[in-house]
């Protein structure tokens, strides 16, 4: 149904009228043909600033009526029904678990919701929700991170299960194992270029040092060069490191 | 600039080929080839950053130009604008 501006008048003209909420709603229900809930009633006159000053029924009725006829019903869902169209009013089974818990009504079991509830957790929330299982070699995104996933293996651990793109087709085209010391860079900066010329094989510490020395925004020479330079660094480190040792010893 | 870019690349390759080639044993006798080959690793180093300060400068210069531009065509535009005013007054 559409709230318009004749119906929100007559809500306006008609609530000095009425004695309760519930006369108001039956009245507009007659006049207009509708057959409105208790709560899109309240909600519109919040909505239009119209002050009805009578609640519908109160909670204690509510409550009484429930303990009354709790008896008669099986499921809890009967009884929610019952209650709605009695009270006119939208309420859930969320709602009836708070009140048989607050005032202690011991209604009946909602049996048919639990069996779907049952149903639900035997086919597994993956599915219900729409995902798929990943085969080996599907390929993930996870995070922020541009570089897709790959995944190898069924293994629980994450780390054996997912290998980022470029490391995996490095080891493809050269058919070699990379350690966890060897990172994989992009020669022309562009991430979406896996060609086998692009990707470049490199050491932590040399890419340590190409980004101390400043060297990483460099765009005036090409990557390979810099990476070369550093290389030739590191080896020069290494080196004079090694000597120290064998001194000291 | 492929002029820096060819000589960086090139002493690189080379001087890694000759160091892999050494032994501790050799340049612990001959320390001075291990300084050598630092000195002209610093002197490279240098080198790029002297290319990346030019090429920097370069770039600032042209993106100053692009706009000295950018404001005349501005100006044109406005005063193109206000003669469009008069006319039509």
């Amino acid at each position: 149904m559409r709230w318009n501006d004749i119906k929100i008048e007559w809500l306006r003209s008609h609530k000095e009228q009425c004695s309760s909420r519930q006369e108001l709603l039956e009245l507009f229900n007659l006049e207009f043909k509708e057959n409105i809930s208790f709560n899109s009633l309240v909600n519109a006159c919040k909505r239009n600033k119209i002050s009805l000053r009578y609640k519908l029924v109160s909670r204690k009725e509510q409550v009484k009526w429930l303990r009354n006829n709790k008896h008669k019903y099986d499921d809890r869902e009967d009884i929610l029904n019952a209650f709605n169209l009695h009270f006119k009013t939208n309420a859930d089974l969320y709602l009836f678990r708070d009140l048989n818990t607050k005032h202690r009504l011991g209604l009946p079991k909602a049996h048919r919701a639990i069996e779907i509830a049952k149903g639900n957790l035997k086919t597994g929330w993956l599915k219900l929700r729409g995902f798929t299982h990943k085969e080996i070699g599907d390929e993930i995104h996870e995070g922020s991170c541009i570089i897709p996933y790959i995944k190898v293996s069924n293994s629980q651990n994450k780390s054996d299960k997912y290998v980022l793109k470029n490391r995996y087709l490095y080891e493809q085209y050269h058919n070699e194992t990379l350690c966890s010391d060897d990172m994989i860079i992009f020669l022309d900066n562009d991430n979406t270029n896996f060609s086998k010329e692009n990707l470049y094989k490199m050491k932590r510490s040399t890419h340590a040092l190409m980004f101390n020395h400043r060297l990483y925004d460099v765009k005036s020479l090409d990557k390979l060069t810099l990476v070369k330079y550093c290389e030739w660094k590191g080896k020069i480190f290494n080196l004079k490191r090694n000597i120290e040792i064998k001194g000291g010893n | 600039m492929y002029k820096i870019n060819q000589v960086v690349y090139e002493t690189s390759i080379k001087e890694i080929e000759k160091l892999e080639a050494l032994t501790i044993q050799e340049i612990e006798r001959h320390p001075l080839l291990l300084k050598a080959s630092q000195l002209k690793n610093s002197h490279v180093l240098a080198l790029i950053k002297q290319q990346e300060i030019d090429y920097k400068e370069k770039d600032l210069t042209l993106r100053t130009t692009m706009y000295d531009l950018r404001q005349e065509r501005n100006g044109i535009m406005k005063d193109n604008i206000k003669l469009q005013e008069q006319k039509l007054k």
